[in-house]
């Protein structure tokens, strides 16, 4: 506060300074690792591998890196919405799943267009059911999608009796999705990138992603303004689901065939990556930019690790030891007076 | 302009279970008037204002906004209708910036949040607010974020804007700043209701004031009528003025609390000390510092100074830190901070004595279930059902099982904050019954409440706390309602 600001004005003068409004106080070092730890982390992860390695920083490499995280990075960009509406979404690997196997059922009989979209649709009937389940019927996010989890892969199950339902040769355009490629680029990475735009713009500047993100934030305070908050949040639902059903018609495209438990194991990759995108930029709170560099970077680790043929399970050790590290030390830079909540 | 009055309230009825807690207000409220509305706890302030806001239906009698009938049953029906309240703890969106707070349920198509930003700075300016769109709203001060939320009820167009006691967190130069936004409010054609008991602010700021007492109105004051005297004379209950209970005395010599200079961020130095057996009632506007001795001595928040507890040097860092000196804290929010309400009676009771109870780390049932009737036979709690979970009991029920938690634990020191409040009035008379049979078993309690009645029928000595220092302290023979209640609205502030 500078001596002007301490001189109070006359009494009765009309209010004209805030008192120290939104100003962080924190030593600048601190504010400068809150806001940009996390990526200078990732920096130097990627510096060390392309030091360790020529062909890591290699444009066919980080190609690689993209065509591999698509599907992580999609569930994990609509789980984004989810968590930012302040719920959780358990689901989504298994929505993947039925929707590569609804799309590689509906193909000889529908043709792929209109697969994909019977698909899609199947996805945000699912999404709608997650949204309403933990609104009206009052059912926490947790325990609602954890429900519909069982059943949809009960469904899978029956659906394809346990065996992987193939995709024809000649579906020219389906395979060209997740298989097509231009030189060292992929179709699929880039559709990864069309698809974070449309993430981002619905994110930032789209009342739909403005209201998600205020509902998440304190849903009373978005009541009195008037804001239909149910609405939004299984709006969140629709669009996390809409997002897995994307990744599961690319999944059925890049392997041309879909899998009975294909998208099982992103689920926790998802949520790793969204809560180190938290971090990013120090919002802490998630944010879809940050989800993809979270995503990207456990990919990266993946990728470079492999190359060096490191063992997997050091792979694990060192995603948990970041995840921790990174959301740990967050949580201490934004320090709350009094920590009670466990979930 | 308008020269009807923009509510009014004809033969407002609301009782609770048969306990009439207003019994027929007929009072109005203009266009663009400033109006205080002054009485003592459980005069009907509160209650009046949770029916303008939807919160409580009356039982009987009419609310006419703008000359039509009003009948909302929720507080969204209330916001539509243009009447809103500001309480002293906002809500706002913490982490979004003060514009997309400000301009929240009213975004154009696009989000862009720099054009969101410069109307949001349009607004400020116009209703002569300097606060930065940009910032984050958690990160504002006490007084910014009301004065953030009193600017969202003006750009959502609300005709009726009540604030209940609003200067209670802030400073006197943020206070001056509230002010000036209330007057500018005032200007544009609102009605702002304010409800205070700093009668200097009333009296600076309020066009007409109207003072309740027992449930009923006793009188509207225009701005020159509004005095001490007059607003004393007026608030008190005189046909409740002989007092039930008295404290017959039972201070013993033993000192069981000492406080020598303590203080914290809102409290200027304060020392005081009680006996054992003895009462000590403390009160004072809410926000005057009393409850920082409260949330100091039990630990709830950083203080400088020294405490001495039966004559040793303490430090109170954390509750748990309070209750092994002896200090048993029993809030006034009992449902949310003193009880579990999906365990039982017995569970409730016995769990700070679970160490006592428990063999080998074992705890049987039975144990469990005799200490919570042990309880409900000392302190007649209803129903006799230690198996019943906590939140079916009533208010003042509870209340005793708060009490007997610490009981069973024989504390030493005992605060409570507002006993009575959302006690049944049946309950009341045991619940004081209970506090000076405490005493007199040598409990050293310290009663923060501001209930006149309560203060007077139960304390030996009362300490009045006010702008975060202790403006009186006299052995209760010093004080009656007049002097108490004088005391309390006297402040040298402005």
């Amino acid at each position: 506060m500078t001596i002007a600001e301490q001189q109070a004005p006359a009494a009765g003068a009309p209010p004209s300074r805030s008192e120290a409004a939104g100003r962080d106080t924190s030593h600048p070092l601190v504010r400068f690792l809150r806001v940009w730890g996390t990526i200078l982390v990732i920096l130097l992860v990627a510096v060390a591998f392309s030091f360790a390695s020529p062909y890591f920083l290699t444009v066919s490499n980080i190609n690689n890196i993209l065509f591999s995280m698509f599907t992580c990075a999609l569930l994990s960009m609509g789980l984004t919405f989810v968590v930012a509406a302040g719920s959780f979404d358990l689901s989504i690997g298994t929505i993947v799943t039925t929707s590569s196997i609804v799309c590689a059922l509906c193909i000889p009989v529908l043709g792929a267009p209109a697969a994909i979209i019977v698909a899609l649709l199947v996805s945000m009937l699912i999404g709608l059911a997650n949204g309403v389940l933990v609104t009206w019927f009052r059912i926490s996010g947790i325990v609602g999608t954890i429900g519909v989890m069982f059943l949809l892969e009960g469904g899978n199950q029956y659906l394809t009796g346990g065996y992987q339902v193939a995709v024809g040769y000649d579906e020219h355009f389906f395979r060209w999705l997740g298989q097509g490629r231009y030189g060292f680029i992929a179709v699929k990475s880039v559709f990864l990138f069309v698809f974070f735009i449309i993430a981002f713009i619905i994110a930032n500047r789209l009342r739909i992603g403005h209201y998600i993100n205020a509902v998440g934030d304190n849903p009373l305070a978005a009541y009195y303004s008037g804001i239909p908050v149910y609405r939004w949040v299984i709006s969140s639902f629709v669009l996390s689901a809409l997002f897995c059903g994307i990744a599961g018609i690319f999944l059925a495209s890049t392997s041309s065939s879909a899998q009975p438990t294909g998208g099982a194991g992103y689920l926790l990759e998802a949520f790793a990556a969204v809560f180190l995108g938290a971090t990013i930029l120090g919002k802490g709170k998630p944010h879809v930019l940050g989800t993809l560099l979270g995503v990207f970077f456990l990919y990266m680790v993946s990728n470079g690790m492999t190359q060096f043929g490191v063992d997997s399970s050091a792979r694990n050790i060192f995603n948990g030891f970041v995840l921790l590290a990174a959301v740990g030390t967050n949580a201490l830079l934004n320090r709350e007076e009094l920590h009670l909540r466990f979930i | 302009m308008d020269a009807r009055p923009i509510i009014e309230i004809r033969d407002l009825r609301k009782d609770f279970s048969g306990v009439h807690v207003l019994k027929g207000i007929d009072m109005s409220f203009d266009r663009g008037e400033i109006h205080g509305l002054l009485g003592e706890n459980g005069a009907g302030k509160s209650t009046l204002i949770k029916i303008l806001t939807c919160v409580y239906t009356a039982s009987s009698g009419e609310i006419r906004i703008e000359g039509a009938p009003f009948h909302g049953h929720s507080p969204k029906a209330a916001n539509d209708a243009g009447v809103g309240a500001v309480y002293q703890d906002a809500e706002l969106a913490w982490n979004m910036t003060v514009a997309e707070n400000l301009l929240l349920g009213s975004e154009r198509r696009w989000i862009d949040r720099r054009a969101m930003e410069r109307e949001a700075r349009d607004i400020l300016s116009r209703i002569g607010l300097d606060i930065d769109p940009a910032a984050r709203a958690g990160a504002l001060t006490a007084a910014q974020m009301q004065m953030l939320t009193l600017a969202t009820l003006f750009h959502r167009k609300f005709k009726v804007i009540i604030l209940d006691e609003p200067t209670a967190r802030l400073s006197g130069r943020e206070s001056e700043l509230l002010f000036a936004l209330i007057r500018r409010f005032k200007a544009e054609g609102l009605t702002i209701v304010y409800i205070s008991h700093r009668l200097n602010e009333v009296k600076l700021l309020c066009d007409r004031a109207t003072i309740l007492r027992d449930g009923r109105v006793v009188a509207t004051l225009a701005r020159g009528e509004i005095d001490e005297a007059a607003v004393t004379r007026l608030m008190v209950n005189r046909s409740a003025s002989d007092l039930e209970i008295t404290n017959p005395g039972f201070a013993r010599p033993e000192v069981a609390l000492e406080v020598k200079a303590l203080g914290t961020a809102k409290l200027s130095p304060t020392s005081f000390r009680v006996h054992r057996g003895e009462i000590l009632g403390i009160t004072g506007p809410i926000g005057g510092g009393m409850e920082q001795i409260e949330k100091a001595l039990s630990g709830l928040i950083a203080y400088h100074g020294e405490i001495f507890a039966e004559g040793r040097p303490v430090r109170i860092d954390s509750p748990s830190d309070a209750l092994d000196i002896g200090v048993a804290l029993i809030p006034e929010d009992r449902r949310k901070q003193a009880l579990f309400p999906n365990l039982t009676m017995a569970e409730n009771v016995s769990l700070p004595i679970l160490d006592r109870l428990s063999r080998f780390g074992m705890v049987s049932t039975a144990d469990i279930m005799a200490s919570g009737r042990r309880v409900i036979e000392r302190l007649q709690v209803y129903p006799a059902a230690p198996g019943t979970k906590m939140r079916y009991f009533s208010g003042g029920n509870q209340q005793k099982a708060v009490i007997g938690k610490w009981l069973s634990r024989d504390q030493k020191i005992y605060i409570f904050s507002e006993p009575t409040s959302g006690v049944d009035v049946g309950a009341i008379r045991q619940i004081y019954e209970i506090m000076l049979e405490m005493a007199r078993d040598g409990a050293a309690i310290i009663l923060m409440s501001t209930s006149f009645n309560e203060l007077l029928s139960l304390s030996e000595r009362i300490m009045v706390v006010h702008s975060g220092r202790v403006a009186v302290e006299r052995p209760r023979a010093g004080f009656d309602r007049d002097s108490l209640l004088a005391a309390t609205l006297a402040s040298e502030v402005a």
